[in-house]
């Protein structure tokens, strides 16, 4: 260390002390140019103005800064090497006490021109310097009154700074070093240095819109430490006992000298491993972060920026400026643009708090660095959309959002895989690693999450996959389409500045759905009537109602959902907090989803908000799509109690307006049959009102290690891929379930689809000899193919899909006064559980588990099968809208108790 | 021999003792003027929680709650929501949304602040000092 010094000291041709004093009167000097531009009244608007037209006030800036540092830095080491000195015989001690009194006034003068910035750093550390003062017992709360004055106001601080300060530390120092004037040539070396310095590395100012804040550099430590004690009072006895064993070290004799001086530089040594700490690892949210964590750079926030003044400003640059409601340098260039909606346009809000960058530099270069060239992926979300002027409470919802942890789509394909003992469990699609189920999803599903990044600009459409916020608010106009197409094919030069920005809005239509939401349960085509073939393009036929999407894939026209056909977009139904999260983790989607055709499909009226009881994002929902005229009140979904905005009572009946459209559509209840009695109590509304589903069967995954894939998780192309060999696509009327609720032995009946009927060769990808997997397991399923007629009696009860047997021919054959149901199944048994490949349960039988990828799930029991049967026996003779069939609704077991000697029930269980 | 060092050196302590006492009582002064007292919000409060620089509110319904944004360890402003969690940004604090400490280390829950209501202005009045 001593030699470090020693060195350092001869390069710059001085003693410690003298380069403290040069540095010093270099501060003074270029502080008086500062006088003229820095305005007290407005520290922060002032400092951020010169950055932005003022090369020459930016320049003395840093020379201010940057000689300032030095002259603590020199003083400090001055110091040290003083009480090196052992030989030497100290000054008196009342210069002595003077001159350790000094030490704190230095750190004071220090401190209060980094107050005199006004940004977020600054305003934060004065807040701690008051809360610290004043738990000083007696004449704390005068202290920081003396020390910092009113609230709000930089008045006093400045005055400290440039007079009681600076007068009192010139004093001691005459007093100590009998001159204030340092050797020319020493001086005119640190002049040299602190010149080149200040032309290359800029004074620290915050930009205001970063979380993280930190105090100045020297004090980082003391943060840090500040961080651990409860009661932040000691570390004013610590300091305190600090600055006293530095008075009394020259007056100690042997090896308490030695062992203190020790003592002291290991404490130096300590706070230097926690100022690093607190520069280099703490990111938003006092977060300990890693730099190879991803997000590092823009997580930390690092107050030295390297930035060459501008000393000469283009004119129309500075007209640029001047004229623009946000002071940044971005608008110096980029002003003019058109295509914003109004919350997003940069008068309003700048660039800069989208896209970084470094708002007060009109270099080129030096402005577009770190800049976020597509604004809102989730892991700079918190820095774009997400801070705390804009959206702060959205990224942390979406982070733990379904859409974003995929949870229910890994732990499912981990169970299927025979790698998780259940389906139940969360996960997170950014943790898988490389087992064979985790390698599967990486190269077949892992693009569908948000934290999937979009790296190019565009349009959201078919091919895209996951974007974070540009998932859903990303929106091109014709003329902002026309410029990037320009873009792309070289038309346009690089160095013409774009004209037209895409929007960023609530303006969500289907279509930016599509992308994720027409893959696995295919809900999004589905909707819309379209249902996935096998077919190749090449072999659409010329009759029937086909298309072909953008991936190339082919789709047969079956039905459109009923709220399609009235133009209902997703966002009609879903609320932001299903879509973007409510802030819990859920494990699988049916969780995460909130609202339920019970909500507006109601027999008794439900509740109604006005504006002012609405949450505050809702609100700034319903402000933005004008849904807020005078007395209109906002329903409560009937049965999830979840504000649905767009729907209200007008004029006495109860509607829901197209958030796009702003067509009315009226909410109509129930029909008769789904509410009266009680046979169809435990029937959910899509069992009945599901018009079709896609079913997948007989579908074969392996792994082909020469074949070249791509890992959807890093964004890589990989050697060797899972592949997956589809037997079936087909599709029709849904299979039924059983939901098991937690309490109550609640039972609900819903649709399934055969979502994993397959074989797994895992030996493929490990190289071990393992069998084949085989799993027959249904999901249950809300395919959004929802018609307004219900299914007929017939088509459950005597459907032998709908009670799980799979495609076949269901026969209730009656011999004497006997009857007995007789299945003949469509497709042969597989080889490896003997049934149907259709099938989910035996007939007649009780399935074996697992049979489901939701632990509450189950076909039907053998008894709940006869049940259903039962009715159906009835329905071979009775009409379904005969008297009979209508009193079963009331109560079936009266009827059976009623019925004629002619009636054949089937005998036994079957 | 009576000098005018002597006499000021005899006399130090009494002098600054005198100018601290003068000094004290000139900043007591201007004590009024120095600190805002209320909080002033007018027209809507939205749901959940907000910040309006010195002062957090929450709302749920019709209940409302107005806590004071200076974290109880050393005063540092809380500016924002995450995890529904207010997190101290200076040396990481962190309060549940009604104040409550759920890590230091700050040792004291966010400090609630009563409130008047003018239904005539539509404005909450909120007592910083409360």
């Amino acid at each position: 260390m001593r030699k470090f010094l020693i060195y350092t000291s001869s390069f710059l041709k001085d003693s410690f002390g003298v380069l403290a004093l040069g540095s010093f009167l270099l501060a003074l000097l270029s502080g008086v140019f500062l006088v003229v531009p820095y305005d007290v009244d407005s520290p922060y608007e002032s400092v951020r103005n010169m950055m932005l037209v003022n090369g020459y006030a930016v320049f003395f800036r840093n020379l201010h800064y940057w000689s300032g540092q030095l002259f603590l830095i020199f003083t400090v080491i001055h110091t040290w090497d003083y009480l090196y000195r052992t030989e030497k015989i100290p000054e008196k001690r009342g210069v002595w006490f003077r001159l350790v009194v000094s030490l704190a006034v230095t750190v004071l003068v220090m401190l209060t021109g980094f107050l005199l910035k006004g940004d977020a750093d600054s305003l934060q550390a004065r807040r701690i310097m008051d809360s610290l003062m004043k738990t000083i017992p007696a004449g704390g709360n005068f202290l920081s009154r003396f020390l910092l004055g009113k609230e709000g106001s930089f008045q006093l601080i400045y005055i400290h700074h440039i007079a009681t300060a600076t007068i009192f530390l010139l004093i001691v120092m005459f007093e100590h070093a009998r001159t204030v004037w340092v050797n020319t040539r020493s001086f005119i070396r640190l002049t040299i240095l602190l010149v080149i310095f200040s032309l290359v590395f800029r004074a620290p100012l915050h930009d205001n819109l970063n979380p993280v804040v930190k105090g100045p550099w020297y004090l980082i430590g003391l943060q840090e430490i500040l961080h651990l004690m409860k009661n932040p009072a000691w570390s004013l006895v610590i300091i305190l006992i600090l600055f006293v064993v530095l008075y009394f070290i020259p007056y100690l004799k042997g090896s308490r000298q030695i062992n203190t001086r020790r003592f002291l530089l290991l404490s130096f040594y300590l706070y230097g491993i926690f100022t690093l700490t607190g520069y280099f690892f703490r990111g938003k949210n006092w977060q300990w972060i890693w730099p190879w964590e991803t997000g590092y750079r823009t997580a930390v926030y690092f107050p030295f920026q390297a930035d060459i003044p501008a000393f000469r400003i283009d004119s129309a640059l500075l007209s640029s400026l001047e004229n623009s409601a946000r002071q940044e340098s971005c608008i110096a260039c980029h002003a003019g643009m058109s295509g914003f909606s109004p919350s997003h346009d940069p008068g309003a809000t700048g660039c800069f708090i989208c896209h970084r960058g470094d708002p007060f530099s009109l270099n080129k270069n030096r402005a577009h660095r770190n800049m976020i060239l597509i604004p809102g992926n989730i892991t700079d979300a918190t820095l774009s959309c997400g801070t705390a002027e804009c959206h702060p409470e959205i990224p942390s919802r979406v982070e733990m959002s379904l859409m974003n942890t995929a949870s229910g789509m890994v732990s499912v394909n981990r169970f299927v895989f025979g790698e998780s003992a259940s389906p139940s469990v969360h996960s997170d699609i950014r943790d898988i690693r490389h087992s064979p189920a985790d390698a599967h999803l990486r190269n077949l599903c892992a693009a569908c999450h948000l934290s999937n990044e979009k790296t190019q600009a565009g349009p959201i459409n078919q091919l895209s996959r996951g974007g974070g916020c540009n998932a859903c608010h990303l929106n091109y106009s014709p003329e902002a389409l026309a410029e990037l197409q320009q873009r792309r094919s070289g038309q346009a030069a690089d160095t013409t500045l774009p004209q037209v920005h895409p929007s960023l809005s609530v303006n969500i239509t289907s279509d930016h759905c599509f992308g994720c939401h027409s893959r696995s349960g295919r809900i999004s085509t589905s909707y819309s009537g379209w249902h996935e073939t096998l077919l190749k393009p090449e072999e659409i036929p010329q009759t029937g109602n086909y298309q072909m999407m953008d991936d190339q894939r082919v789709y047969r026209y079956i039905q459109e959902d009923v709220h399609h056909t009235a133009g209902m977009e997703c966002i009609d139904c879903h609320t932001s907090y299903e879509i973007m999260g409510d802030g819990n983790v859920y494990l699988h989607k049916e969780e995460q989803v909130k609202i339920t055709c019970r909500d507006c499909h109601f027999t008794e009226p439900p509740d109604a908000i006005p504006l002012d009881q609405v949450d505050r994002e809702t609100r700034k929902i319903i402000e933005l799509r004008n849904m807020n005229e005078p007395g209109r009140k906002y329903m409560l979904g009937k049965e999830s109690g979840e504000i649905i905005l767009n729907a209200t009572l007008k004029n006495g009946q109860w509607m829901l307006e197209g958030k796009k459209s702003g067509t009315w559509h009226p909410l109509n209840p129930p029909a008769r049959i789904c509410v009266e009695g009680s046979s169809h109590s435990n029937l959910h509304c899509s069992a009945c009102h599901t018009g079709w589903t896609p079913r997948c069967l007989g579908c074969h995954n392996s792994y082909d290690p020469s074949s070249p894939g791509y890992d959807h998780l890093r964004n890589t192309e990989t050697r060797g891929t899972w592949a997956e060999w589809v037997g079936l696509h087909l599709a029709g009327p849904p299979t039924l379930g059983v939901k098991e609720g937690k309490e109550n032995n609640e039972k609900t009946i819903i649709p399934a689809t055969p979502g994993m009927i397959l074989t797994i060769d895992r030996s493929s990808y490990t190289g071990k000899n393992e069998p084949v997997l085989f799993r027959r397991l249904f999901a249950p399923m809300e395919a959004h193919t929802t018609s307004s007629e219900g299914r007929s009696c017939r088509s459950c009860h005597l459907d032998p899909v709908a009670l799980g047997y799979g495609e076949g021919n269901l026969e209730y054959r009656v011999e004497g006064n006997t009857g007995r149901w007789i299945f003949t199944p469509k497709y042969a048994p597989h080889q490896n559980d003997g049934l149907p490949e259709d099938a989910w349960t035996a007939f007649p039988g009780n399935a074996i588990p697992p049979f489901s990828t939701r632990e509450w799930f189950r076909p039907f029991s053998r008894e709940e099968q006869q049940s259903v049967l039962l009715v159906g026996a009835c329905l071979e003779c009775h009409d379904e809208d005969s008297g009979v069939m209508n009193e079963s609704l009331i109560s079936f077991r009266k009827v059976l108790d009623e019925r004629s000697r002619s009636c054949i029930l089937p005998a036994g269980s079957f | 021999m009576i000098s005018r060092r002597n006499v000021l050196r005899k006399m130090k302590w009494i002098i600054l003792a005198f100018l601290g006492y003068a000094g004290y009582k000139t900043s007591l002064r201007t004590m009024s003027t120095e600190k805002a007292t209320q909080y002033r919000i007018t027209g809507h409060l939205a749901e959940g929680v907000s910040f309006y620089g010195p002062v957090i509110l929450q709302k749920n319904g019709r209940h409302i709650r107005f806590f004071s944004s200076s974290c109880t360890h050393l005063g540092c402003q809380i500016t924002e929501e995450s995890n529904r969690k207010l997190v101290c940004p200076c040396h990481g604090s962190e309060f549940t949304t009604d104040g409550k400490i759920l890590k230091g280390p700050a040792g004291k829950p966010l400090r609630e602040l009563t409130f008047s209501y003018h239904r005539e202005k539509d404005e909450y009045i909120v007592h910083l000092s409360s």
